[in-house]
């Protein structure tokens, strides 16, 4: 059940946090939503594209991320995870669906991790962030994973965007599932130290 | 579970990388603690600070603005199941929307309209009963707003491959867009040119009489800087015909392109090119 909210000026969206727009669309503000898709389309959509590798499939998610939103925004629980966080799981369990669906796997990586070190892939015009902030994001994601070993990034790309459980990717990589689970997880742990900074910015 | 047991698999349930029985198990144990939970939290962060690395890909403004619509319109049907009235409601009509987009709804919609009148009159000369007149026009009603339903949607389906194509001819087309020609000497020869366009940094690739890649490989773009960075711009398939178009987006300063080259890489791509380039191209 939704409690109502007292409405705000639109043009105060801008002014909220995303948990506030959480917070708000929970409340059935309608505005609120339209202002968290503006805010972070970008981030669900290109997610959902790299994992589908398709605009159609794409699309659908990017909606269904955002339809998700609005009837569950009362469940969103800030101390789990920031907002970010929580639509990324949701557009990415729902292209994990699609894909596990149409039993196929993305075929176009529009570029390597590795390659796009130090300068933003973005357009400059719809960012979710402002470029600045997005790119120092990036730049810190990318700068946690280059200081992983090789095959301990192998490991947690492989289970992020491929979908891939620990024991396909034992056997896809040929390797005993206890090593890709301590893989994993000294991955994670290092990650996590890295990237708390993160946590605190995107909430 | 054991508390132990469980801290070991956090990391592998973070990226939804475990059995459904041990996520059910981790997630039982996390019910009851605290600590797990907050770690959990931690980690999904985390792992979903991954998204970040998704190549940025803007959604093109008729898609973007088309889900926008029918979210909200969805939202707005939806609003307080409890009864209580939103607190900012918003009109779907009034979301906004490409004008030429707004221009062909409206024709639609006055058509429909227009339907609905005409069906309305007749069913007026037809009905017995006022009862089956209400419940005759009703069922029409429906029938012709679903007819209305499924033009909007074929009209935005090709509003949407419309301003594709426009955003692909103004990526090719506009001032500020620097081309770039790749060969190779070869005898059936493929043939690439790669569309720079240096105000929006959309790169827009388009080949010819590429071989078909083996199993298990991939043809994969570079734009090599002057300082012989190799970027990757996306890996891609050619067509049967040995055709592809591939559109990527990367900031890169205007003099910086020393020049673009296609390789064939592995499955999936490489982080640095790996073979002799099939198809290169010197930027001038």
């Amino acid at each position: 059940m939704r409690t109502p909210t007292p409405s705000i000026p639109a043009r105060d969206h801008a002014a909220l946090t995303n948990a506030e727009l959480v917070h708000r669309i929970a409340g059935g503000d309608q505005r609120a939503l339209g202002a968290l898709y503006d805010r972070q389309v970008t981030l669900v959509h290109s997610l959902a594209l790299r994992l589908l590798g398709d605009a159609d499939d794409a699309e659908d998610v990017v909606e269904e991320t955002f339809w998700q939103v609005w009837r569950h925004a009362a469940r969103y629980n800030a101390s789990r995870g920031s907002v970010s966080t929580w639509l990324c799981s949701i557009a990415r369990s729902r292209a994990l669906d699609l894909l596990r669906a149409a039993r196929r796997r993305p075929e176009r990586i529009a570029t390597s991790l590795e390659s796009a070190d130090d300068t933003a892939l973005a357009s400059p015009s719809a960012s979710p962030l402002g470029g600045a902030e997005a790119s120092e994001r990036r730049a810190l994601v990318r700068g946690a994973l280059a200081d992983l070993p090789p095959e301990q990034r192998e490991s947690i790309e492989l289970a992020y965007f491929g979908g891939l459980s620990q024991s396909e990717i034992a056997e896809r990589t040929g390797q005993p599932l206890g090593t890709i689970k301590t893989r994993i997880r000294l991955a994670m742990m290092k990650l996590r130290a890295r990237l708390s900074s993160l946590r605190e910015s995107a909430t | 579970m054991t508390h132990a047991e469980a801290q070991e698999l956090l990391a592998a349930v973070s990226l939804d990388a475990t059995s459904r029985e041990e996520r059910d198990a981790v997630l039982a144990h996390i019910a009851e603690c605290d600590d797990c939970a907050r770690e959990l939290g931690q980690l999904r962060d985390a792992a979903h600070g991954m998204a970040q690395l998704a190549p940025e890909t803007v959604m093109d403004p008729a898609r973007r603005a088309r889900v926008r619509a029918h979210l909200l319109a969805r939202a707005a049907e939806r609003a307080q199941p409890a009864g209580a009235p939103p607190s900012t409601p918003v009109k779907p009509a009034t979301i906004s929307m490409p004008p030429r987009r707004l221009t062909q709804f409206s024709t639609a919609r006055l058509v429909a309209a227009a339907a609905i009148v005409l069906a309305g009159v007749a069913l007026g000369l037809w009905a017995v009963s006022a009862e089956q007149r209400a419940d005759a026009l009703q069922r029409n009603t429906q029938r012709l707003l679903a007819a209305q339903r499924s033009v909007e949607r074929e009209i935005a389906a090709r509003d949407s491959a419309l301003a594709d194509r426009q955003a692909l001819l103004d990526a090719m087309t506009g001032a500020g867009v620097q081309v770039i020609e790749a060969g190779a000497p070869s005898a059936r020869q493929p043939s690439g040119k790669m569309f720079w366009d240096q105000l929006t940094g959309q790169w827009t690739f388009v080949a010819h009489n590429l071989p078909h890649e083996a199993p298990n490989r991939t043809y994969q773009l570079w734009l090599i800087t002057r300082a012989q960075r190799k970027i990757s711009a996306g890996v891609f398939a050619a067509s049967a015909s040995g055709d592809a178009l591939v559109i990527a987006h990367y900031s890169l300063p205007k003099d910086s392109l020393a020049a673009i080259a296609v390789t064939d890489e592995p499955s999936g791509g490489s982080p640095q090119p790996t073979t002799m380039p099939v198809l290169v191209g010197t930027a001038r």
